[in-house]
């Protein structure tokens, strides 16, 4: 009886000392996170990191630093996401050919975006029956429900909207994959608020966010109007609040045109 | 005797074997633990500053515009108006018939006097859409835009008009053509030394839109004229201006924002006093904004995105860099607030405390309805149609 448990004791303490050095093993292995890469790429970290990122004791589980872990983990934490997800048609803008041109500007982004080809501005002008002056509400809901198939337009007075059946009709008309024409009055969108004259104007929304607060917090729109020389970057495509774009059109005598 | 001793032997074994692998775990636990602890203490110190912060209150006052009652018996519903320019003793501005698209068709000119309540309207035929209209010593001057063809392209005619307060006696006192809707000229009052400058540009672009030309002017009001005072081109550093819609006039000095060619910006300053300009701030962004409070400078940038980045300059050492959501603009309220709109909600940054504090408004103004300027100390002008009003941001 006494050898076996003299056995055991020794078995019992080698197994001990099994985990010891698997232990230490195991920290070794730890210690050594970069030990997947070859010397070349190991070099080639090390010349694309700043040496401030790196900790090659490995106290991380990675090379990178605590210093760098907590940064890019709080990086933007303080920027808030505006929305989950956005439903955009990535309408094209196109530039207005004149002063008076942003209805045939809007007619052409809006075909082209539903049926992949358009006409040019000069001739929807032309067609619409008002060349040389601005387009008419009624002329392009016919002249976009002449060009396309499937769900058709219409126009409804701007004001007749509260802000959640604006949101809601928006909504609606970019699911069923129509950018809504806007006959606004555009002072009301963020690029437009420092302006000292007042502008009417059409521009076409494209697409909307979903967020916490439901669809139509943010609304996308593109303007073929705000253009800088030859630079696209600042003007062409935005995004304004729902809010914005329903201040825009809820006054007298300004239409939304939708499906 | 021998089975029994191997049935003891595996007992043990796996009661070893199972220690082992608790000791493992258990060691693994412990470092997950003491990193999670460390990252909690690092939010708890994060809210714990956050509750050091000041907490600013600010009480918001809306008051009729006194404006206002004249303007809703004096002019047809039907048509809109702007207030151009305006003082303690004054208000200028236009009527304008809307029209379909483009600019109103501008139909009058106003006045109105603060101390003796009286509003004055003047009818003519003007030749475009009036944009901008001071009365300055029994004179009216005014900018009038149009539109005009120059090699198959369109462009914005302006002119600087002089006119009498009968507008019998109109005179074009300068004119010129841009091709964006944000460089359209502007008469700049300086209320405090009673003075008048104007700044405009003049430019040509290709087929392509392509910058081919631009000339700036700054002129001075000098006995019902102007005088030119510095013409710009920038040509050579490949410059330009964007917009005038930011250029300001602060202490005799006129700040406005040049593009680089590096697609950064930059803004200058030009001192009226000894004819020099220097360079203020340059960036590698957008310059969308920026304002003026006492040696503060705050700035807004616009990224790809068209997020916003805020920052805030004192003596060129920079205090705050903060994003906000989409497009955001900003207004003076006095020498030490600025109010910031950003996706229809609002802040104020106020240089005492150096922060950057959100506000609420009272329930019944949605502010992002309405343009808004400064109007003097504490206070900003908020216009709609009809429904033009005074607030005033005060600190409790």
């Amino acid at each position: 009886m006494k050898r076996k448990i003299l056995i055991m004791g020794v078995l019992t303490l080698g197994l001990l000392s099994i985990n010891k050095i698997n232990a230490s093993a195991l920290e070794s292995v730890s210690e050594k996170c970069y030990s997947q890469y070859t010397e070349e790429q190991i070099k080639y970290i090390l010349e694309q990191s700043d040496p401030k990122d790196l900790d090659l004791t490995c106290a991380n589980d990675t090379i990178f630093s605590k210093e760098k872990i907590l940064n890019d983990e709080n990086l933007n934490k303080d920027v808030p996401t505006p929305f989950y997800f956005t439903n955009e048609l990535n309408v094209t803008a196109y530039k207005q050919e004149k002063s008076y041109g942003c209805g045939y500007a809007s007619v052409k982004e809006v075909l082209q975006n539903i049926n992949g080809t358009s006409k040019s501005q000069s001739q929807y002008e032309s067609e619409m029956g008002n060349a040389g002056s601005s387009a008419v509400v009624y002329k392009i809901r016919n002249i976009l429900n002449n060009y396309i198939s499937g769900a058709k337009y219409t126009y409804t007075l701007g004001n007749t909207y509260s802000l959640d059946s604006f949101k809601s009709m928006v909504v609606n008309s970019i699911t069923n994959k129509r950018p809504v024409i806007m006959h606004s009055i555009s002072n009301s969108l963020p690029l437009y608020k420092r302006s000292s004259a007042k502008v009417y104007h059409y521009y076409v929304i494209d697409g909307y966010s979903y967020n916490a607060f439901g669809a139509g917090e943010y609304m996308f729109y593109v303007d073929s109007f705000s253009r800088d020389f030859g630079d696209g970057n600042t003007f062409g495509k935005h995004r304004a609040t729902g809010k914005e774009a329903f201040d825009s059109v809820n006054i007298s005598g300004r239409y939304v045109i939708h499906a | 005797m021998h089975k029994k001793n191997i049935i003891i032997l595996l007992v043990v074994c796996v009661l070893i074997v199972s220690l082992l692998f608790i000791s493992f775990n258990n060691k693994k636990s412990a470092n997950k633990n003491e990193k999670t602890d460390n990252h909690e203490s690092l939010n708890v110190n994060n809210k714990k500053d956050n509750n050091d912060k000041k907490a600013i209150n600010y009480n918001i006052e809306v008051d009729e515009l006194k404006l206002s009652e004249s303007l809703k018996s004096n002019i047809n519903k039907n048509y809109t108006y702007q207030i151009t320019h305006y003082n303690d003793n004054k208000y200028n501005g236009v009527i304008n018939k809307p029209v379909d698209v483009g600019l109103g068709q501008t139909k009058a000119l106003f006045t109105y006097d603060v101390n003796t309540n009286t509003f004055k309207q003047k009818q003519t035929n003007f030749k475009g859409s009036v944009t901008s209209f001071i009365e300055k010593d029994n004179n009216y001057y005014y900018v009038e835009i149009n539109t005009i063809t120059i090699d198959k392209r369109e462009y914005y005619s302006w002119s600087l008009i002089k006119n009498n307060k009968e507008l019998s006696d109109r005179k074009v006192l300068l004119k010129g053509n841009c091709s964006l809707f944000t460089l359209f000229p502007e008469l700049i009052v300086d209320e405090e030394n009673q003075d008048l400058y104007f700044f405009s540009s003049i430019d040509r672009v290709d087929e392509s839109n392509n910058l081919l030309s631009q000339n700036i002017y700054i002129y001075h009001f000098n006995k019902e004229n102007f005088e030119l005072l510095k013409e710009l081109n920038y040509k050579e550093q490949n410059e330009y201006i964007g917009s005038i819609w930011s250029t300001k006039l602060v202490n005799k000095k006129i700040f406005f924002v040049m593009k680089t060619k590096d697609k950064g910006s930059k803004i200058y300053l030009y001192d009226t006093e000894n004819n020099k300009i220097e360079t203020l701030y340059e960036d590698s962004k957008n310059i969308f904004d920026f304002e003026i409070l006492d040696n503060y400078l705050i700035i807004t940038l616009l990224d790809e995105s068209e997020n916003t980045l805020i920052k805030v300059y004192k003596d060129e050492e920079k205090l705050i860099e903060e994003k906000l959501n989409g497009i955001s603009n900003i207004y003076k309220i006095s020498n030490n607030k600025l109010l910031i709109e950003s996706s229809s909600k609002y802040k104020i940054y106020n240089t005492k405390y150096n922060e950057i504090t959100d506000i609420e408004l009272p329930k019944d103004l949605d502010l992002y309805r309405y343009s808004i300027k400064s109007y003097k100390e504490d206070t900003l002008i908020i216009m709609k149609d009809f429904d033009d009003k005074l607030i005033k941001i005060a600190e409790k």
